[in-house]
Order: C-alpha cells, then structure tokens, then sequence
C-alpha cells in the first residue's frame, strides 16, 4: 500500500517546516510539497494529486478559501484539510461548503494535525 | 318753334282770317299753344288744342277777352304784360314763367311753367292790331330740375352731415370707390398719412402707403384692407399695418373696412376705420414684460426658498440685500434683522478659534469689493446664537452690465458632513485596526502553532524563538488597546486585563511593558 501522499500549504515557512516534520514522521504518510500560497497549492495539486492537502487560510496571492474550489477541481480526488487560526463558524461553514472535509485550528499540536491526515488516509 | 320765329307770320286779322285755314290747321298740330289775341282787350281771335289743354278744355274763350275767360291771368300780372307789348309794340318772352291756372275751373290754380312769348301782331297800316302768343309748358322740366336741385341739396347736406361726423370720429376714416380713388377722407387720416386724395385715385396708387404686417412682410398695393374691400367686398376687421423707418416700427394702426353696397348687392364704395395703436402696443409690451418680470420674480423666490443653500445677497457695499430661507435657518437671523446690514460682522466676523477676523482679510470681502470670486471651506460663521458652525461657501461677484452691484454667497453647513467623515474616518481606523489585529491574532497563532510544534519535534531553539515572536506581537496588541482606551472615553482603562495570565512567570497584576 503506498504512502498518503500530502501536500502542505501555509505562507510562514516554519509551519510549513514542521508539519512536514510531523507528518513524515507517521508512517504510510509522505509529503510530496510544499506551497507558500493558494496558487501554488493548486498548481502543486494539478500535479502530484496529492490525497490529502493541509490548507492555511489567511496566505497573500491566494488565500485558502479561494484555492479551495481550485484545488477540487484539478484533484477531484484530494481531501483538503483546512489549517487556520479562524475560528469563526462562519469561516468552517464557508470552507466545508467550498469542499473542506476538515478544520483543524492553528495552535493545535502536531499529533492533532497528524491524526486528522491519518483520518483522511484512511478514507483514500 | 320758337318764339321768336313767329313773329314775321302777320297781322291779327290775316291769322284769324284764313280763308283756306292752312295756318290754322298748322298752328294746331304745333306741340306748344299758340293764341292770337285782337283788339287792345286781347279778345281771343284763334286758339290751338294745345291752348285749350293748357287753359282747360272747358272754357270757351273764342271771342272773348282774356280777362274774361282767365281772370286769374289778369291777377298774376299777365293782363299787364299783354297791355305793355300791345301799347309799345315791344315782345315780351318769358322763361319758366310760373302760371296758375284753374283748368278745371272750379277755382282751384294747377301751378304750371311756361317758356312763353308776347308777340305784336300788325296790321297791313302797321299798326298794332293784337298779340301772337306761343307758349310751351315746361312744368315738367321745371319741376324735375327743381327736384333736382332739391335733391341735390339734401345731398349736399347729408354729404355736409357726413363730413361732419367722420370729421368728429376719433379714429380715421376713409372712404374709396370701386377703383380704389379715395373720395373722402377725415383730417386724422390725412394728418396720420401725409397724403393729398388726389394722390390716391385708383388701387394701384395705393403702393404709396408703404405698410407692412407684422411679420414685416410689405402691403402689395391691392392688398391693403380697404382695396381688397372695394375689389372683392371683403369685410376686414382688425387688422394691423405697420409703417417702419428702416428696421424700427414707427407706427402701427389697427383697421376695419367694409363695402356699402347698393340695392343689386354691387358694391359702390368702400369705408374703412382705424386706430393708431403704437402707444396700445407699447403699453402692451411693458404690461407683458412686466408680468413676465414679475413672474421670473416670482419663480426666483420659489427657486431660492426651496433651495437648501444658504444664499446672502450683498450690494457693492456689502450690505445684506437677501437672506434666503436655508441662510436664515442656519444663522438664526431673520431678513429685518439683517438687512442694511455688513454680513461679515454679523456672520464672518471671527475664525473658529474665537480670534477677530479682519474684514480685509475676508475672500467674500475681496469679491463684494474686488470682484474675486472665492471657494472656501475650512471657515465658520457665526449664529445669532454665538455659536458656531463649519461651514463651505461661495462668493460670486455680480454685474449690471459691466458695472459690479454686489455679490452672492452661497453656504452649506458642513456640521453633519465633518461627522459624517469623523465617523468614516474612525470606521477606517477601526478597520485597519482590526485588520493589524487580526493579523497580529494571525501572527500570534502562527507562532504558537510554531512552537507547539517545535516543542513537540523537540526542536527548543525554534520553539523559544517562536515564542519570543509571538510574545512581541501580543504586546502590540495590548498596548494598541491601552492606546485606545485613553483615547476613546467610552472604553475604561479599568475594564482591561492588565495582568500577566498565571504560568507565565507573574503572579498576576503586572503591567505590560516593552521590557518584558
């Protein structure tokens, strides 16, 4: 069985750093690539069809919400994880509506972040 | 035949002699009545029928005197001339004699004229033996001329009449035939016209007029009220001629014109009447250009009461001359309060500081005197009150002609609008407050989310540092909210946490500062 292919996407490096840290540390995980902003998650998506993608919000050139229906279409196939410090149920209810299957607040710890990915590697 | 022909025909006693009767078969075909009288009492010797129709065919006169048979001959004088031409030989004629004569003798004198003749008649010794008379009547001629001239003067005094009456009519009046000849005039149409009436003797002199209508077009000659009256019996009623020097109406006059007609319906004269009416027009004018300005007045003090701007009128000395509605709403003065009266010392007269603003220095001063027109708003005006409002106005020269009477200012009070941006500047502010603070919330998380992260991949040095980084940014916030608790008087510096939470080094109550 191959590994969950993730992709990470979140502007602050450091976040994007850990995670991948976190996540390549779990097994039957992988993550193939990073995106410092909502176009480039997209364009990474059209390419690897990654099975599941961690999504920041608030990103310049395009925030998450707006990458969102973009990465649903060029990976049909893609789980995307929504990784925010919006807490607002406004924000989750725009965000599953867009085709988010998950949110997972900021300032959650990597084993939070790592079981909702392992969630969604189960589904793939 | 004439009297005088018969005089060389004979003596009395040949005419009243005939043996044949020759003559006397031609004296009684003669159309005139011819006697031949005898003897120095004119005894009638021969008479013609035509006598006998003059005389009355009753009475029988042959061999009998005049006297006798036409006593009333005798009694007009007649008998006398008889007795002058029989005693001196001298004829006698007379033209349009009156003669009365009882024809039907019963004593009533039928009036008749006579062209007669008195004529000697002689003897064969030469002596005066009698008298040839020859008399026509000429009581009709008489009569008809007599009815003539009666009729004529009656004409003549209805004509006289006539003159009279247009002359007295205030309007003039004149009167032309068929072919346009104009035979009557009254003296306001001569004085108006300037035309003698034999200058105008048929329609195609009538070009001398000269009018025009009012579209300016000119008056062919036939087409002037009274010529097409005559012409085609046109009834004209008030219409009006222009007469122009150049390209300015002199006068106008207004004119009515109808045919007479006679009893066949043809059409015997023309008479037409008119009035001048320059002064009529003229009045007319200012009358509608005095309603028309009185309505423009009118409509300009609806325009000014409805508008929502202040509007101060001032004359060349700066004094208020109007005050609109709006003006008087936002100064609290009252037009009698104000009027007559320098606007900047009522209004204009301090900056917003209370500080004396010298009247020379005022940009609606510079445009009642200088003629600038000015655009200010960072200004006051004062009310009655003594307060004050912020205000934006305009100060407009204005001119009569090239002469500058005044200016107008027009003024919005700017309170509602400087809080209308005071809160649109204070929703900026809050915005991009919230914004720096949602991204400061942002940086926040993020650095917590750091160093969960590395605390948990027990990578300590990112973690510190993360920390410190996200220590800094909720010190912006905080002290942005102290910041704005001292600036908003609705948010009490008491109502915020100025404590350290428990767990990060303090025992609580510590205030934030840069140094931590």
């Amino acid at each position: 069985m191959s590994d969950c292919t993730v992709l990470v996407v979140d502007d602050a490096a450091d976040i994007r750093l850990l995670v991948k840290l976190v996540l390549d540390s779990q097994a039957g995980m992988q993550v193939v690539g990073e995106a410092a902003n909502g176009r480039e998650a997209v364009d990474l998506c059209a390419r690897h069809k990654p099975n599941v993608v961690v999504l920041d919000i608030s990103m310049p050139v395009m925030d998450g919400l707006q990458a969102l229906p973009l990465i649903r279409e060029v990976s049909p196939e893609t789980s995307v994880i929504m990784l925010s410090g919006f807490t607002s149920d406004e924000i989750k209810a725009e965000a599953i509506d867009l085709g988010a299957c998950d949110f997972v607040e900021k300032g959650s710890v990597g084993s939070t972040i790592a079981a909702a990915v392992r969630e969604k590697m189960l589904q793939c | 035949m004439a009297n005088q022909d018969i005089a060389g025909l004979g003596s009395c006693e040949s005419l009243s002699g005939l043996e044949d009767n020759r003559l006397e078969r031609l004296f009684s075909d003669i159309p005139a009545a011819v006697v031949v009288l005898s003897g120095p009492d004119h005894i009638f010797r021969f008479a013609n029928e035509g006598y006998e129709e003059l005389v009355g065919r009753s009475r029988r006169f042959m061999g009998l005197p005049i006297a006798q048979v036409l006593p009333e001959m005798a009694e007009q004088g007649f008998i006398a001339l008889l007795d002058n031409v029989y005693s001196t030989g001298e004829p006698f004629f007379g033209q349009e004699m009156p003669v009365a004569v009882d024809r039907r003798s019963d004593g009533h004198l039928d009036q008749a004229y006579f062209n007669f003749a008195y004529l000697p008649a002689h003897n064969t010794q030469g002596e005066i033996d009698g008298i040839f008379v020859h008399a026509v009547d000429v009581t009709d001629l008489v009569r008809a001329r007599v009815s003539a001239e009666e009729l004529t003067r009656e004409l003549d005094l209805e004509r006289a009449r006539l003159e009279t009456i247009i002359e007295h009519i205030p309007a003039g009046v004149v009167i032309a035939d068929p072919s346009g000849s104009i035979t009557q005039a009254n003296s306001v149409w001569g004085d108006f016209f300037e035309v003698h009436l034999d200058d105008v003797n048929d329609v195609s002199s009538w070009k001398v007029f000269d009018g025009c209508r009012p579209d300016g077009s000119s008056y062919a000659a036939d087409e002037y009220p009274l010529a097409r009256t005559v012409l085609c019996g046109e009834t004209v009623l008030g219409e009006q001629i222009q007469f122009r020097s150049g390209d300015a109406v002199r006068k106008t006059i207004e004119v009515s014109s109808a045919p007479i007609l006679d009893e066949s319906g043809d059409i015997v004269s023309g008479v037409a009447i008119f009035s001048e009416i320059t002064e009529r027009l003229a009045l007319q004018g200012e009358l509608v250009s005095q309603r028309a300005l009185e309505h423009a007045q009118v409509r300009i003090d609806q325009v000014l009461d409805a508008a929502g701007d202040g509007i101060w009128v001032l004359d060349s000395k700066g004094r208020t001359t109007l005050l609109n509605p709006a003006a008087q709403q936002m100064t609290g003065y009252s037009p009698q309060e104000v009027l007559g009266e320098v606007s900047h010392g009522l209004v204009h007269h301090s900056y917003v500081d209370g500080s004396p603003y010298p009247i020379e220095s005022c940009p609606v001063y510079r445009s009642v005197f200088h003629g600038e027109q000015c655009h200010v708003d960072n200004e006051v005006f004062w009310r009655k009150d003594g307060t004050s409002f912020p205000v934006s106005y305009r100060s407009t020269p204005i001119f009569d002609g090239d002469e500058q009477i005044g200016a107008v200012q027009v003024f919005q009070d700017l309170t509602e609008q400087r809080k209308i941006e005071t809160a649109r500047r204070r929703e900026e502010e809050a915005e991009v407050s919230q914004q720096q603070a949602l991204q400061l919330n942002d940086d926040i998380l993020q650095g917590l989310t750091i160093t969960k992260l590395a605390f948990e991949l027990g990578d300590t040095d990112r973690a510190l540092h993360s920390l410190d980084r996200t220590i800094s940014s909720m010190k912006v916030i905080i002290n942005g909210l102290l910041s704005a608790a001292q600036d908003d008087p609705q948010l009490h510096s008491g109502s915020l946490v100025r404590t350290v939470p428990a767990g990060f080094g303090g025992e609580g109550g510590d205030e934030v500062s840069d140094n931590e």
